[in-house]
C-alpha cells in the first residue's frame, strides 16, 4: 500500500497513434513505466523513437490512444482539457530544452506562476517560489528577468518552477540540450538532488548517456517501444570519480 | 475566474505592453484615433454656431429662441452676456408655469409656450389640420382642446383645468392631433372664444437668438426666477447640451452620431488591430504553449489576450479622448472661430467621452478575441514547438459572406425604396451598410486561402506571397477586410456622384457642370422669408447675414391680417394650408410625371421634422409682387429633409379674406434650382408675397397653363464641381488605403522576417525582402479591390435614387474607380518596395 502511494507516474500499455495520410501511425506503443517518489527515470533513444511522445503523455499534454497513464493516481486519459490543465498545475512540472521562462516575468514570478494560475495569492505563491528556488540554488536570482540569466540559471529556475508547491512529478525534455557540458551536468545534478529529497519523481529525456547515468533507471526506446530498461545503481562516489577523470559514471571516457 | 488568477495575467499583459512598444503604440493609435475622431464629431455637433455652409444648422438655429417673461434687455445682457436678442411685444398664448400651484395638472416645471389656434368645425379645411382624438371640439368660451404633445408633456386629460395667460381658467374638453404643427404644444379654441389682445398679456416677451439646438421655449414667471433660470440656460448652452429636453430624434443626438462615427472608424482600425494581435500571438505562440504546459487553461490564455487588449484599448481610448478634448477646446475652437465667422465654444460632454472610451475598449477586446481564441485552441505541444497549425477555412465563411452582403444590399435597396426618414429608416440604413461591408470583408479569408492553393503553378515570388498570405490567414484576412471596407465606401460614393451628375445633365440638358454662373447660383438661397410680424433688429438678423447664400431677407410686416400686433413663430406660430389635396390636384390637372422641363424655377420643400410632413411634390407656389401681380411661379419638386425650412404656403390677404381664412405666415426659403439670371434674382428680391396654387385656384385666380411649370430638382451636390468631389473622395480613400497598407506591410515584415532571413541565407537575392513585401502589399490591396468593386457597385445601385423625373441613368465614373482600385495597390506596393530595407537584417530569432 505504501508502495502504491509513492507512485507518481504509472503508464500501463500506453500508446499513441495518429491518423496520417498513409493510415494509422503508431508513435508509441506498449509502454509500461512506473516512477516513484525519489526516483529519476531517464528516457533515451534516437530522434523519432517516441521520447517526446512519452513525455507528452506523461505530462498530460497529450492523451493516450491505448492503455492508461496515471499521475498520482489520476487517470489522464479520461480528463477534459480543463481538468488536464488543472492536473498540470497541481502535480506536474515541465522543464524544456529552451523557452522555459516567460520573458516578461521575473524568475520568482515565473516560478510562482502555476500557483497563481491555481488561485494562490501573490504573497503565498512568492513564498513557495522562493522555497523552491532555494532548493535549486537560485533564490538569489529571484528578481532577475530571464534575459539577465545564463542558460544554466534559467534551467535551474525552470526546475524550481517545475516542482514548486505540491507538484511531485518532474518531466524534463532535453533540459540540457542547449547547455555546455559542465552546465548541463550541474543542472542534472540539481534535478537529481531534488528527486533525492523523496518529495518528487522525475523523468529525464536526454540523448546524453553521461547525464542519463544520473537516473536510477534508464529506459531505452526504439521505434516507439521500450527496448530495454537498465538499473544504474551509481553512487555519489561514482559521479565524483567521473568528474575527476572526465568519464561517465561507468568509467567510459567522455 | 478569481481575482487572484487575474493578477498574474494582468501582470504579464502589462509587461508585454512595455516590452513590445511597437505593437503597443500601433494598437493604442488604432484605437485612439477613432475615439478622438468620434469625440471631435460630437463636439462639432454641439457647437451652437451658424455658418454659411450649414444651412441646415441655421434652420435649427431659427428655433433657438428663448422666450422669457418680465425681463428686460439689461437683465438679459447681464445674465447671458449677449446682445443678440430683440423684444417682441406680444406672442401667442402662454401656458404658465405651475410651479406656484402644485395642485395644477402637470405637476410643475417650466411654463410652456403654446400656440392658440381657432378651431372651426364648420370650415371644411379644418379636419385636415386638426383631428380630435379624445373628447370633443371646443364649442364656447372657457373650453379648450389641446394637442397630444401638450397633453403628454403636462399629463393633461379631458376635464382638467388649465391656466392660460390672457384667457384665464379654461377646461380641457378635447385632445387633438395637430397635424400641421407637427403636434407641437397647441391650444384649440372655439371661434366664440375671445382671444387676448397683446396689451392684455401680463408680460412682455423677449426673444433671444441663442444658437444651435435649443429647441424649447422658456418662460420665467417673475424677475427673481429669471436670473436663476437664465443662468441655467446659459450654463447648459455653454456646455453644449440642451437646456431642456426636446423632441430630438434619436439620430440627431450628438452622442449617438459621435458613437456611430466612432464605430464606423473602429470597424476599419479594429480589423487592422485584429491583424496586429494575430501577428503578435503568432510570435508569442511558444509563450502561450509554456503557459499551457504550466497549467493555464485555454480560457486563461484567452483571458490573458483580452486583458492585454483591454489595457491597450484603455490606454489608446483615454489618450485619444484626452488629445481630442484638449486639442479641440484649445486649437480647434480657435480654428473654428477664425474660419466660420462665428464664436465656437469649448465643449466637454462627459457622456460622449465615456461612451466613446467604452466603445474603444470594447473594439480592442473584440479585435483580440478571435486571434486569442485561435491560439488558445492550439494544443500545448504544438504551441511549444512554435507552430500554429494551419486550418482550412470554414467552408461556411464564403457563403456566409455572400449571404451577409446580399442581406445588407437588400436592406439598403428596401431602405432606398421606402425612405421616409425617422429612426427606423436610419437604423435600417446603418444595419444595411454594416452587413454589406461585413459581407464583403468576410470574403477576404476564403479568397486568400483559395489563392494560396492555386499558387502552385506560379513563379516562386508570387507563390511565396500567396502562400504566406494563406498561411497567415487571420492577419491577411483582417487586413484585406479592412481594405475592402475602405474601398467599398468610395466606390459607392463615386457611383452615386456619377449617377447624380448624369441625372443632372439629363434634367438640365442646356447646362453644363462647367458653367460657373450656373454652378454659382444653383441651389442657392436667394431669399429668406420670415413669418414675423415685426421689424427684426440688426442683432436678430445677424445670424442670417452670416449665411453667405442669403442675399436678402424679406419680412412681412405689411401682411398683418388683423392689424393687431401678433408675432408668429416661424415654425409653429401661424396657420398653414400646405396639405396636399388630391382632389384639388385632380381639379387642376396636376400630373407630376407629365410636366415639361423648361422653367428654371423651383421651390424645394423641406421637412422640419423628418417624416412628419407629407409634402407633395408638384405643389405650385406663385410669387406675387407688392402690387399683387404674379411674377414667378415656383414648383415644389422634391421634399428634402436636409435643407433649410418648411416651404412657405402663403395667401394674399385679400384671397385669404375671401376664403374666410387667416393668412398663413410661415417661414420659407426660396431656392433657385438652376441658372437664374440677374433679373430673376432681382425679381425675387422684390417679392413680397407668395400664394398657394391650390388656394389661388379656389379663389378664382386664373392660373396660366401648367406648361411653364418646371422640374427643377437639382441634387444637392450639383452646386459643387462633381469632379472636385470625386477627386476628394478618391484622394481620401487613397491616403487612407496607403496608411492601412503601410501598417499591414509592417506587420507582414515583422512576422516574416525569420522566413525572409532564411531565404536570404539559402541564396535569396538581396532585394528579396523588398520585393516580397511589395508583392504582398499589392496582393492584399488587389484582393480587397476585387471584392470591393462588385460590392461597391451593387451598394451604389441599391442606394441610388431613381429620382423624380425618370431621368435616371446609373453611371459609374470608371476612370475614378480605376484610379482608386488599380492605383492604390500599384502605388502602395511601389511605396512599400521603395521605403523598405532591401535586405533582411533581422537575424534568425533567438531560440531562447
Amino acid at each position: 500500500m505504501t508502495d502504491q502511494k509513492s507512485i507518481v507516474l504509472e503508464m500501463r500499455q500506453a500508446g499513441r497513434q495518429y491518423v496520417g495520410p498513409r493510415g494509422i501511425v503508431s508513435a508509441l506503443a506498449d509502454v509500461d513505466l512506473t516512477v516513484r517518489l525519489g526516483e529519476l527515470v531517464a528516457v533515451v533513444g534516437r530522434s523519432g523513437c517516441g521520447k517526446s511522445t512519452l513525455l507528452n503523455l506523461a505530462g498530460g499534454l497529450d492523451q493516450p490512444s491505448l492503455g492508461s497513464v496515471r499521475v498520482n493516481g489520476i487517470e489522464l486519459g479520461t480528463l477534459s482539457g480543463k481538468e488536464l490543465a488543472a492536473t498540470r498545475r497541481r502535480h506536474i512540472g515541465f522543464v524544456f530544452q529552451a523557452l522555459n521562462l516567460l520573458p516578461t516575468l521575473t524568475a520568482a514570478e515565473n516560478v510562482a506562476l502555476p500557483l497563481e494560475l491555481d488561485g494562490a495569492t501573490t504573497a503565498a505563491a512568492r513564498t513557495a517560489a522562493l522555497t523552491s528556488m532555494a532548493d535549486t540554488e537560485t533564490a538569489a536570482l529571484a528578481d532577475a528577468y530571464p534575459d539577465e540569466l545564463s542558460g544554466g540559471e534559467r534551467q535551474r529556475v525552470a526546475v524550481a518552477r517545475a516542482l514548486v508547491g505540491d507538484r511531485n512529478l518532474l518531466l524534463a525534455d532535453e533540459p540540457t540540450g542547449a547547455l555546455d557540458e559542465a552546465t548541463a551536468d550541474a543542472v542534472v545534478r540539481v534535478i537529481r538532488r531534488r528527486v533525492d529529497t523523496g518529495t518528487c519523481g522525475g523523468v529525464l529525456v536526454t540523448h546524453d548517456m553521461s547525464l542519463a547515468a544520473y537516473a536510477d533507471t534508464i529506459v531505452r526506446l526504439r521505434d516507439g517501444r521500450i527496448d530495454s530498461v537498465t538499473e544504474t545503481n551509481f553512487t555519489d562516489a561514482d559521479f565524483e570519480r567521473a568528474d575527476l577523470f572526465g568519464t561517465d559514471p561507468e568509467g567510459t571516457l567522455r | 475566474m478569481t481575482t487572484a488568477v487575474l493578477r498574474p495575467l494582468l501582470r504579464i499583459a502589462r509587461r508585454d505592453m512595455a516590452r513590445h512598444k511597437g505593437r503597443t503604440i500601433l494598437i493604442t493609435t488604432l484605437i485612439g484615433l477613432p475615439v478622438g475622431a468620434a469625440l471631435i464629431v460630437g463636439m462639432l455637433l454641439r457647437q451652437p454656431n451658424v455658418t454659411g455652409d450649414g444651412v441646415g444648422y441655421w434652420a435649427e438655429s431659427a428655433l433657438l429662441r428663448l422666450e422669457v417673461a418680465t425681463a428686460d434687455a439689461q437683465t438679459l445682457e447681464s445674465n447671458l452676456g449677449t446682445t443678440s436678442f430683440a423684444r417682441v411685444d406680444s406672442a401667442t398664448a402662454l401656458l404658465p408655469a405651475s410651479t406656484g400651484d402644485p395642485g395644477l395638472p402637470g405637476g410643475g416645471g417650466l411654463p410652456v409656450t403654446v400656440i392658440i389656434e381657432t378651431f372651426d368645425p364648420s370650415n371644411p379645411l379644418e379636419p385636415r389640420r386638426y383631428q380630435i382624438v379624445d373628447g370633443v371640439a371646443p364649442t364656447g368660451a372657457g373650453e379648450l382642446a389641446i394637442s397630444e404633445s401638450l397633453a403628454d408633456l403636462r399629463s393633461l386629460a379631458v376635464g382638467d383645468p388649465i391656466q392660460v395667460y390672457g384667457l384665464g381658467q379654461q377646461t380641457i374638453v378635447g385632445i387633438a392631433h395637430v397635424r400641421e404643427q407637427h403636434d407641437f404644444t397647441t391650444l384649440l379654441t372655439s371661434p366664440e372664444q375671445p382671444l387676448p389682445a397683446a396689451a392684455e398679456l401680463p408680460n412682455e416677451l423677449t426673444t433671444l437668438g441663442l444658437g444651435y439646438r435649443s429647441s424649447s421655449y422658456y418662460l420665467a414667471t417673475d424677475p427673481g426666477d429669471f436670473g436663476r433660470f437664465a443662468n441655467n440656460v446659459s450654463a447648459s448652452y455653454r456646455r453644449g447640451s440642451e437646456p431642456y429636453p426636446s423632441n430630438d430624434q434619436f439620430f440627431t443626438d450628438p452622442t449617438v452620431i459621435a458613437l456611430l462615427a466612432g464605430t464606423g472608424l473602429l470597424c476599419v482600425t479594429g480589423l487592422i488591430a485584429a491583424a496586429a494581435f494575430a501577428t503578435a500571438n503568432r510570435r508569442r505562440i511558444r509563450d502561450f504553449g509554456l503557459l499551457s504546459a504550466t497549467g493555464a487553461e485555454p480560457g486563461q490564455i484567452t483571458t490573458l489576450a483580452l486583458v492585454e487588449a483591454g489595457l491597450l484599448g484603455t490606454v489608446g481610448a483615454v489618450i485619444g479622448a484626452t488629445v481630442a478634448v484638449i486639442g479641440f477646446n484649445t486649437v480647434g475652437v480657435g480654428l473654428l472661430t477664425a474660419n466660420t465667422n462665428s464664436d465656437a465654444i469649448a465643449v466637454f460632454a462627459p457622456r460622449d467621452v465615456v461612451v466613446t472610451i467604452v466603445v474603444g475598449i470594447g473594439a480592442a477586446m473584440l479585435a483580440a478575441w478571435f486571434p486569442a481564441r485561435t491560439v488558445a485552441a492550439v494544443s500545448t505541444q504544438t504551441a511549444l514547438a512554435g507552430r500554429i497549425p494551419l486550418r482550412s477555412p470554414s467552408r461556411w465563411t464564403a457563403p456566409l459572406g455572400l449571404a451577409t452582403g446580399a442581406a445588407g444590399l437588400s436592406i439598403l435597396a428596401v431602405w432606398n425604396d421606402s425612405n421616409s426618414g425617422g429612426d427606423r429608416q436610419s437604423l435600417a440604413l446603418i444595419v444595411g451598410i454594416v452587413l454589406g461591408l461585413g459581407g464583403a470583408a468576410l470574403l477576404g479569408g476564403p479568397i486568400v486561402s483559395a489563392l494560396g492553393r492555386l499558387a502552385a503553378r506560379l513563379p516562386i515570388g508570387p507563390r511565396l506571397v500567396l502562400r504566406d498570405n494563406a498561411r497567415q490567414r487571420t492577419r491577411t484576412a483582417a487586413a484585406v477586410g479592412a481594405l475592402t471596407a475602405m474601398f467599398v465606401i468610395p466606390v459607392v460614393a463615386l457611383a452615386l456622384i456619377g449617377t447624380e451628375q448624369r441625372s443632372n445633365q439629363l434634367t438640365f440638358p442646356g447646362t453644363t457642370d462647367s458653367s460657373p454662373f450656373e454652378q454659382a447660383n444653383r441651389n442657392r438661397i436667394v431669399g429668406v422669408v420670415l413669418g414675423l410680424d415685426q421689424e427684426l433688429s440688426p442683432a436678430q438678423l445677424a445670424p442670417l447675414d452670416d449665411i453667405a447664400a442669403v442675399e436678402q431677407i424679406v419680412t412681412w410686416t405689411q401682411l398683418s391680417p388683423r392689424g393687431d400686433p401678433r408675432a408668429f413663430d416661424p415654425w409653429t406660430g401661424g396657420p398653414s394650408f400646405g396639405a396636399w389635396d388630391e382632389a384639388l390636384a385632380a381639379q387642376l390637372g396636376l400630373d407630376q410625371r407629365q410636366l415639361p422641363i423648361d422653367s428654371p424655377n423651383e421651390l424645394r420643400a423641406v421637412q422640419l421634422v423628418p417624416g412628419s410632413l407629407d409634402w407633395p411634390p408638384q405643389e405650385l407656389i406663385d410669387l406675387y409682387d407688392s402690387s399683387g401681380n404674379l411674377s414667378v411661379r415656383l414648383q415644389v419638386t422634391s421634399v428634402s429633409t436636409d435643407l433649410v425650412v418648411e416651404p412657405a404656403m402663403f395667401l394674399l390677404p385679400d384671397t385669404a379674406t375671401s376664403l374666410g381664412l387667416e393668412p398663413a405666415y410661415r417661414a420659407g426659403v426660396i431656392q433657385l434650382a438652376a441658372s437664374p439670371d440677374a433679373a430673376t434674382i432681382d425679381q425675387i428680391r422684390n417679392l413680397t408675397s407668395v400664394t398657394n396654387t391650390g388656394f389661388a385656384a379656389q379663389a378664382g385666380i386664373d392660373l396660366p397653363p401648367l406648361s411653364y411649370g418646371g422640374y427643377l430638382d437639382t441634387p444637392y451636390v450639383s452646386s459643387t464641381n462633381f469632379d472636385a468631389v470625386k477627386a476628394i473622395v478618391v484622394g481620401l480613400a487613397f491616403v487612407s488605403g496607403l496608411l492601412v497598407l503601410a501598417v499591414t506591410a509592417a506587420l507582414v515584415s515583422t512576422e516574416s522576417d525569420n522566413d525572409l532571413a532564411t531565404m536570404v541565407a539559402v541564396g535569396g537575392a538581396p532585394g528579396l525582402r523588398r520585393s516580397f513585401l511589395a508583392r504582398q502589399t499589392f496582393s492584399m490591396a488587389a484582393i480587397a479591390a476585387a471584392v470591393a468593386l462588385p460590392f461597391g457597385l451593387l451598394g451604389a445601385r441599391a442606394l441610388a435614387d431613381p429620382g423624380f423625373y425618370g431621368n435616371f441613368d446609373f453611371t459609374v465614373p470608371w476612370l475614378w474607380v480605376a484610379v482608386l482600385l488599380v492605383g492604390t495597390p500599384v502605388v502602395a506596393s511601389a511605396v512599400i518596395g521603395t521605403t523598405m530595407r532591401s535586405k533582411a537584417v533581422t537575424p534568425l530569432r533567438r531560440l531562447d
